[in-house]
């Protein structure tokens, strides 16, 4: 028996511990949709700096999440349609929700969308959907991203790094390709419309009768009145120490330009997204004692720009005290270009763990 | 497949059920296997945990392994981390409770590892048993491969 569902939330971290929840707790195959308001979200195993402009995203007021399937970066917005596949393990395939969609819309449409070999759906030469997958003991999904009607220009502006900084990484990476809105084809599209397609296609594939309500919708807007399980998979998801600090280690390097010197500097960072090594290429404007009293208080801390802000704010008590001018810039060029807890919070109703105001 | 075997008595048929006698004390070893796919050899209560040789092939390409921090503790069929492979992310489970006394850094470098040689190079976590019984509950090589053929015909 197969069941429909189209969440009522518009919240990232809601419809991803959503997805979670009926993957954990339930038996049934699952065929899932949800839209996400304004957001990028990350691969398992990505490194944020490298894929997401977070300068962008934060000014602009996209949430960052990660994901616990694999694959690359993708920007979400209420032009974007998500679909998931939820089965048992034993009938997951890596195709069989792509060819359904594929069928929806070349049958109710008319858009002569492909397969590619990387399992991407396209419209020709552009990408309109990307999928990814997860897998755990005795269930599985496959997730894809729709693109029907979504903010081009800011899917472009936050996906890519941003000029200040320079990563390296074991992290995942991912594949960049042209992309186009399934209305670029055909105006008059409504993701709803998709929806019943896909949601018919899937049940004529599946049963021999069609219900005629075709998908439903499940409310999950009040997270804590639905079950502790899902309440307890979206404080994880959006965590900080989910979102910046399970992705792996990295070498976060940082080009400081100020109007009386420069600053050169990598820092290295663990999984957890603590601060264990920071060295400084080349400084101008700053004695060489101060950069060093600079790296020693950095190393320990939580790599996020308030944080790191504070710390360079202290230096200026004592020892940085006749540079209090320039500490006080580094301190907010940091804030200004790494994830602040402000940031943080006024995405997604975050839930801060006190370490990480360290 | 029939096989013959000279003996004193000169060439005689070898009995099938011995010949899975042999291949059951050749190659199990100590290797036993999780209904999840994962295998673990154990020597002197250390425990080397890998994925099977069925799993990595249906990954396909390996392409990240996440793996846990030394000094973790874990329980029998917790997840400890998950492998990567071209967008599927696909969890890991202990076999047994144990704390992780060391996780292979070479998958860092070059997880494909895990395509080349599940069973070997391909290790991921070594664990410190904590109940050894537990392994009484596992598979041996013949019965886990036995169970992957059941599910290729589905």
């Amino acid at each position: 028996m197969c069941l429909c569902y189209f969440t009522t939330s518009r919240n990232v971290f809601k419809n991803l511990a959503t997805e979670e929840f009926f993957l954990k707790c339930f038996e049934n195959n699952i065929l899932l949709f949800y839209c996400n308001s304004a957001s990028v979200v990350v691969g398992r195993n990505q490194n944020i700096f490298k894929e997401v402009n977070v300068e962008f995203c934060g000014s602009n007021g996209l949430c960052i999440a990660r994901r616990r399937s694999g694959g690359g970066c993708v920007y979400h917005d209420l032009g974007n349609l998500n679909v998931s596949l939820i089965t048992t393990r034993r009938k997951f395939s890596k195709t069989r929700l792509l060819e359904c969609i594929q069928s929806a819309l070349q049958k109710d449409f008319h858009i002569p969308v492909h397969i590619s070999e990387r399992n991407d759906l396209r419209l020709f030469d552009r990408k309109v959907a990307g999928s990814a997958y997860r897998i755990t003991a005795e269930r599985a999904y496959h997730h894809t991203t729709l693109l029907v009607q979504a903010d081009l220009w800011r899917l472009e502006e936050a996906l890519h790094c941003s000029e200040k900084f320079t990563v390296e990484t074991k992290a995942t990476e991912s594949i960049r390709s042209k992309v186009c809105n399934l209305t670029e084809y055909k105006r008059s599209l409504h993701i709803m419309d998709i929806c019943r397609a896909i949601s018919k296609e899937w049940y004529s594939q599946s049963l021999k009768v069609v219900p005629e309500q075709g998908f439903m919708l499940f409310d999950n807007d009040d997270i804590g009145r639905l079950s502790s399980q899902i309440e307890k998979e979206y404080k994880q998801l959006n965590s900080v120490q989910w979102i910046w600090g399970e992705g792996p280690a990295y070498s976060l390097r940082c080009h400081l330009l100020f109007r009386w010197g420069f600053i050169d500097m990598s820092l290295r960072v663990e999984k957890g997204n603590r601060i264990i090594g920071v060295d400084m290429h080349s400084a101008s404007g700053i004695p060489f004692h101060l950069r060093e009293s600079m790296t020693q208080a950095m190393i320990g801390l939580n790599c996020l720009g308030n944080v790191l802000r504070d710390r360079i704010i202290e230096l200026t008590k004592n020892e940085g005290k006749n540079y209090g001018e320039q500490f006080q810039e580094i301190a907010t060029w940091f804030l200004s270009n790494l994830p602040t807890l402000g940031n943080i919070e006024r995405a997604g109703n975050i839930n801060i763990q006190n370490e990480y105001r360290r | 497949m029939l096989r013959y075997t000279l003996c004193s008595k000169g060439w005689s048929l070898r009995h099938p059920s011995r010949i899975l006698q042999t291949y059951r004390n050749f190659s199990s070893g100590n290797r036993k296997y999780a209904t999840t796919h994962e295998w673990i050899k154990v020597e002197d209560n250390v425990g080397t945990v890998g994925i099977s040789k069925h799993a990595a092939e249906e990954l396909g390409e390996v392409v990240y392994v996440d793996l846990p921090e030394k000094g973790l503790d874990l329980e029998a069929k917790s997840t400890f981390g998950a492998v990567e492979s071209v967008k599927a992310a696909s969890d890991v489970y202990s076999p047994v409770s144990g704390q992780v006394l060391d996780i292979n850094s070479k998958l860092q470098e070059d997880p494909s590892l895990i395509n080349k040689d599940s069973l070997g190079e391909g290790w991921l976590i070594k664990l410190k048993i904590q109940n050894p019984k537990e392994l009484d509950q596992l598979m041996d090589e013949v019965a886990y491969l036995e169970t992957t053929q059941e599910k290729s015909s589905h």
